[in-house]
């Protein structure tokens, strides 16, 4: 799981100056691919090394024979986000001497079996991580969420039960029709305005884990970068927010991706920064995906301001005006943390220099005010809440 | 490479490459949440 030192520079240059190009998004899909199969290949000599008998071993034996029998279906299927979690997940239970979930591991390998065109045997009620459940005389599906504007196409799998995508909070109900709406109004807004990285978002976003709503209706969304493809979002209030939220969790998708082939900043600093998102110090590495991530949020309300609708012009405003500052800061604190590897310099190095240009745009006294009076809120209550620290 | 070609791969190589992806931590140590709303973060990297 490895790229020529050239590719890597040619990824984090992309990355650093815009929205990741089709080929980006190939390459970190191939990327993650081989992870899983890297982790699964762990699992199995961990488990052989456990002497639990032939049936352990035997789901990996299936896998890897429908890999050469149905190669496409295996390339769609290992790729899926549950997978890296269940191996992370089972090289940890395996270190502590404990055996990892092979059940889990087995109705997966029935289910990638089943979508080869084999009959494998299942007890009704059986989980299919990716399918559904087998419910005896056929099959209850996972519901599928899928939109289309301007020729791209977006299709999710809305992922509710899934045992190791249950790390981002309490979930919500697996029941498409509430997101159907916004969903449609959001990826034509994406498509139409923010082509780049609807196209991101259509080649990386796979499934949807739906979360519940959060006291105070603020909604919440969360990645996690051993499950590439998987996007977890309460309830939105409206389309702008889900749009918004695609934007930036893609982000986080992408970035994870690339750590997982070069190392972006030094982990063994301890040291723990301000993020002006975060309501808690966080290590470099994090303060670098949140400033990805904000970055594309910028670029979004940037872009919304220029070009959106007139009743979305004030809020697009007041949110570029409050975006462009904490991006830029909390860039400048990446920058001279002095614990940046080479490719985390030319990852900052691009963004701050894509975002100073903006810096000097000139919005109205209102957004920038309100937008000063947010930020200096905000390291207020977090200077408040974490003592010992200086800004 | 394929699964099978992994079978093949040596020891110290894959132990390196599980390594450096996996470290100590568990699965929901890369996991990025903004809260905005200033409440207590869930979880960090």
């Amino acid at each position: 799981m490895s790229l020529a030192p050239a590719d890597v520079e040619h990824l984090v240059r992309d990355l650093a100056a815009g929205d990741p190009t089709p080929r980006d998004m190939r390459i970190l899909r191939a990327v993650q691919l081989t992870r899983n199969q890297v982790l699964i290949e762990a699992v199995r000599r961990g488990v052989a090394g456990r002497g639990d008998g032939d049936g352990a071993s035997a789901p990996f034996r299936t896998l890897t024979e429908l890999q050469e029998t149905a190669p496409e279906v295996m390339a769609e299927l290992l790729v899926l986000p549950q997978v890296g979690c269940w191996a992370v997940e089972s090289l940890r239970l395996l270190r502590r001497r404990q055996p990892p979930d092979l059940a889990y591991l087995a109705a997966f390998t029935a289910g990638a079996a089943i979508r080869a065109g084999r009959r494998p045997e299942l007890t009704p009620g059986t989980y299919v991580p990716g399918l559904g459940t087998y419910v005896g005389n056929g099959w209850r599906g996972l519901p599928w969420l899928r939109a289309e504007a301007d020729g791209l196409a977006l299709a999710v799998r809305l992922e509710a039960g899934d045992p190791y995508l249950s790390g981002y909070g309490p979930r919500g109900a697996a029941e498409p029709g509430p997101w159907r709406p916004a969903m449609r109004v959001a990826w034509r807004m994406l498509t139409g305005r923010h082509r780049l990285v609807a196209e991101a978002i259509a080649a990386g976003f796979t499934t949807l884990v739906p979360l519940a709503s959060r006291p105070g209706g603020k909604p919440a969304s969360a990645t996690s970068g051993w499950a590439y493809g998987a996007i977890a979002l309460s309830p939105p209030p409206d389309a702008v927010t889900l749009a918004e939220s695609l934007v930036h969790e893609i982000r986080h998708l992408v970035l994870g991706a690339v750590e997982d082939v070069v190392p972006l900043t030094d982990a063994n600093d301890p040291r723990r920064w301000y993020a002006p998102w975060r309501s808690d110090p966080r290590p470099l590495g994090a303060l670098l995906q949140g400033c990805y991530a904000s970055m594309a949020i910028t670029a979004f309300w940037r872009t919304e301001h220029a070009c959106g609708p007139p009743e979305l012009r004030e809020r697009a405003e007041t949110e570029y005006a409050h975006r462009r500052a904490i991006t830029a800061e909390a860039l400048r604190r990446a920058a001279e943390s002095g614990s940046l590897t080479a490719a985390g310099e030319t990852l900052v190095a691009g963004l701050r220099a894509r975002l100073e240009p903006w810096l000097r745009e000139r919005l109205s006294a209102s957004a920038e005010e309100l937008a000063g009076r947010r930020g200096a809120e905000h390291r207020a209550r977090w200077l408040r809440a974490n003592p010992g620290y200086t800004l | 490479m394929t699964l099978r070609q992994l079978t093949g791969l040596d020891e110290p190589t894959l132990d390196a490459v599980v390594g450096r992806v996996v470290g100590q931590a568990g699965p929901w140590d890369r996991l990025w949440q903004e809260d905005a709303n200033h409440g207590a973060a869930r979880r960090a990297r």
